[in-house]
């Protein structure tokens, strides 16, 4: 399937500064003062439409299945929590269910993700939409630390 | 067949704790039971060696570090960091290889998480962590917890009145939980889970009003429980198999030598299992290939040594093929699951009941059971055992070890156990409490860790000491 692409992507320093999340490493040009005569660059976070495909990650105790995974960009990635355990699903740079609930309410970018153990008790499930680019660092804080424990890696192309 | 558990040279992890405990146990300073049963203590290791890092400093708390989680920040692998006297309301997470976090007294250095803070200590990837000598309570998830690591050791930790465990290794390698404690707990004491093979001893562990005294989900591979206690509990010594976890099935777990007993607790905070395997001592729940040997069990409503089914009701992935069952942890996480249509019925395959000694088991003392297999097709054998009850009747007669069992041994539906009765069972039994205002006995005062203060600080070594479990005899009682 052909996957549309924005022609002219730039990445918002504001955006990526602000959102503090586990911003995905897609490569991105910041914002740069214009030279003399030259216009002003604006940035916005380039996203792909979805595909209309689907993938489940099952979250178990205490691990994700699979715990490493590629998709393409507009892929909707839906997290089932199929353990006995309360679980979250937390970008590497956020620390517990308050700094997720912080990020979210701050940041409405695609980028910004994850969802807290409150809402990820056993038989839950959360779906994200994944339609920017990079690779997505995330983990469990009860279960696990960013890298290690349970945590797990999606890496959007 | 002699069955020493012959080791490499490399192991140093029990070597102040073994030459500072000196084989004093008996000489305990609590009023509380000795975790020890003199008359059946294994014999002393033999000395070991240490390939760990030497020890590189001595940290303070608080005399250099004001808390433990700044020491531990501070530290760098071989360190050895010393608490003194008080209580500390921290969350400690480590995530430096090869630290030793040490209290100076077990019953004056305490963690308290106050019913807020998560963890005691949290030990994530980091190998060869050591934490010795202190007591962990009112965690709302573990007292003590090692994830992700290879290496770890736990020697004279009180885990009182934590929210999940008491101590908890989850899919950890190499380690030794020895001479330590855990009650409290709704879900177990201590935990041994996804790992295989594990590498792993729990030794000198006395666990009390628990919802189950250990659980080890799809752990085992040299997994060994000796010269322990586990009683009050909700239910005993409960191995189980699901794919809620991964590295499935529970397998090859060794279990020798321990008391079980007076595993009714009606009172305990309990999650839904421990509720489910209540009244029974040491049940496998759909575990395989396990050592069940030279235990003394007595007192339970249900049965004293059972070997019945887990069933689970929403399934992640299908059962494994016996001939997947030697596939290492690392290699299983691999694959990808099977979805299966409806429940799973996992059966507890392969496992060797003998000598141990039981009584007063009310539903019966040694018993095998399924939900629509037959018995004969499971491969599980008794024999040896000082027992009176059976289920099904005659149960040595129809399975002794060390021949092939036939559906023409005998009766098999004459008295069986009719395990889907636990079901309703359950609906009906005490439900759990909270455990942050259950009834506790009075929290015991421990023996300490001998020569606290000047033992060198030794890193946990992956490599099991060495202990004889052929030496090991069926204890005595001690209530």
């Amino acid at each position: 399937m052909k996957i549309s692409r924005v022609s002219s992507i730039v990445v918002s320093a504001v955006l990526l500064v602000s959102c503090g999340a586990d911003a995905p490493d897609a490569a991105s040009s910041g914002a740069k003062p214009p030279s003399e005569g030259e216009a002003a660059v604006t940035t916005t976070i380039a996203t792909v439409p979805p595909n209309g495909e689907s993938i489940t990650i099952q979250v178990l105790d205490n691990s994700y299945r699979p715990s490493e995974y590629e998709i393409k960009a507009g892929t909707e990635v839906v997290f089932e929590n199929r353990g006995r355990n309360d679980h979250n699903i937390l970008p590497d740079t956020i620390t517990d269910d308050a700094g997720l609930t912080t990020l979210l309410a701050s940041d409405m970018s695609p980028t910004a993700w994850g969802i807290a153990s409150t809402a990820f008790t056993p038989g839950d499930s959360y779906k994200h939409l994944f339609n920017v680019p990079g690779v997505y660092k995330f983990y469990c804080s009860i279960h696990g630390a960013p890298g290690a424990g349970m945590y797990g890696t999606l890496t959007v192309s | 067949m002699k069955r020493s558990l012959g080791i490499l040279a490399g192991v140093v992890l029990l070597a102040v704790g073994l030459v500072s405990c000196g084989g004093d146990d008996s000489a305990t300073t609590t009023a509380a039971p000795s975790t020890d049963v003199a008359a059946s203590e294994a014999p002393a290791t033999d000395a070991p060696v240490t390939d760990a890092p030497a020890v590189e400093g001595v940290l303070n708390v608080p005399a250099d570090y004001a808390t433990i989680q700044e020491a531990v920040d501070a530290a760098v692998e071989g360190d050895l960091i010393l608490i003194a006297a008080g209580t500390y309301n921290e969350a400690v997470q480590v995530t430096t290889n090869n630290i030793i976090i040490r209290g100076l007294d077990r019953n004056t250095v305490i963690l308290d998480g106050n019913f807020e803070l998560d963890n005691g200590i949290r030990v994530v990837g980091a190998n060869g962590v050591a934490l010795e000598n202190m007591t962990a309570m009112n965690y709302t998830k573990n007292g003590f917890f090692w994830t992700g690591v290879t290496g770890y050791r736990g020697d004279y930790l009180t885990a009182w009145r934590n929210g999940d465990y008491g101590v908890y290794v989850f899919d950890s390698v190499g380690g030794v939980i020895d001479h330590s404690y855990g009650a409290g707990s709704p879900d177990a004491g201590v935990y041994v889970g996804e790992c295989y093979p594990c590498d792993s001893l729990i030794n000198h562990f006395v666990s009390e009003h628990n919802g189950l005294g250990y659980s080890g989900t799809n752990s085992g591979g040299n997994m060994i429980i000796v010269n322990s206690i586990f009683r009050r509990n909700r239910a005993g010594v409960v191995p189980n198999s699901g794919s809620y976890e991964l590295c499935y099935p529970e397998r090859k777990t060794t279990i020798i030598g321990n008391l079980v007993y007076d595993n009714n607790q009606p009172d305990t905070p309990a999650i839904d299992v421990a509720i489910l395997a209540m009244g029974n001592g040491i049940l496998s729940a759909g575990g395989v290939q396990n050592i069940i040997e030279r235990n003394r069990v007595w007192n339970h409503n249900k049965t004293g040594i059972g070997l019945v089914p887990f069933l689970e009701e929403d399934p992640n992935d299908s059962l494994p093929a016996k001939t997947a069952w030697d596939t290492t942890c690392a290699d299983s996480k691999k694959l990808m699951p099977v979805q299966p249509d409806g429940a799973l019925l996992w059966d507890s395959q392969d496992t060797t009941v003998r000598n141990n000694v039981l009584e007063d088991n009310r539903r019966a003392d040694i018993a095998v059971g399924s939900a629509g297999t037959d018995l004969w097709t499971l491969g599980n054998c008794f024999e040896g055992n000082t027992f009176t009850t059976s289920a099904p009747l005659d149960l040595e007669k129809l399975a002794p070890c060390g021949s092939p069992l036939s559906k023409d041994a005998g009766d098999w539906t004459a008295g069986d156990l009719n395990v889907i009765t636990w079901l309703a069972d359950q609906a009906t039994a005490p439900p759990s409490v909270d455990w942050k205002t259950a009834t506790l006995p009075d929290m015991p005062v421990l023996e300490s860790m001998p020569n606290a203060a000047t033992a060198p600080g030794v890193p946990a070594s992956a490599t099991l000491p060495v202990i004889d479990l052929d030496a090991i005899t069926v204890p005595d009682k001690i209530d």
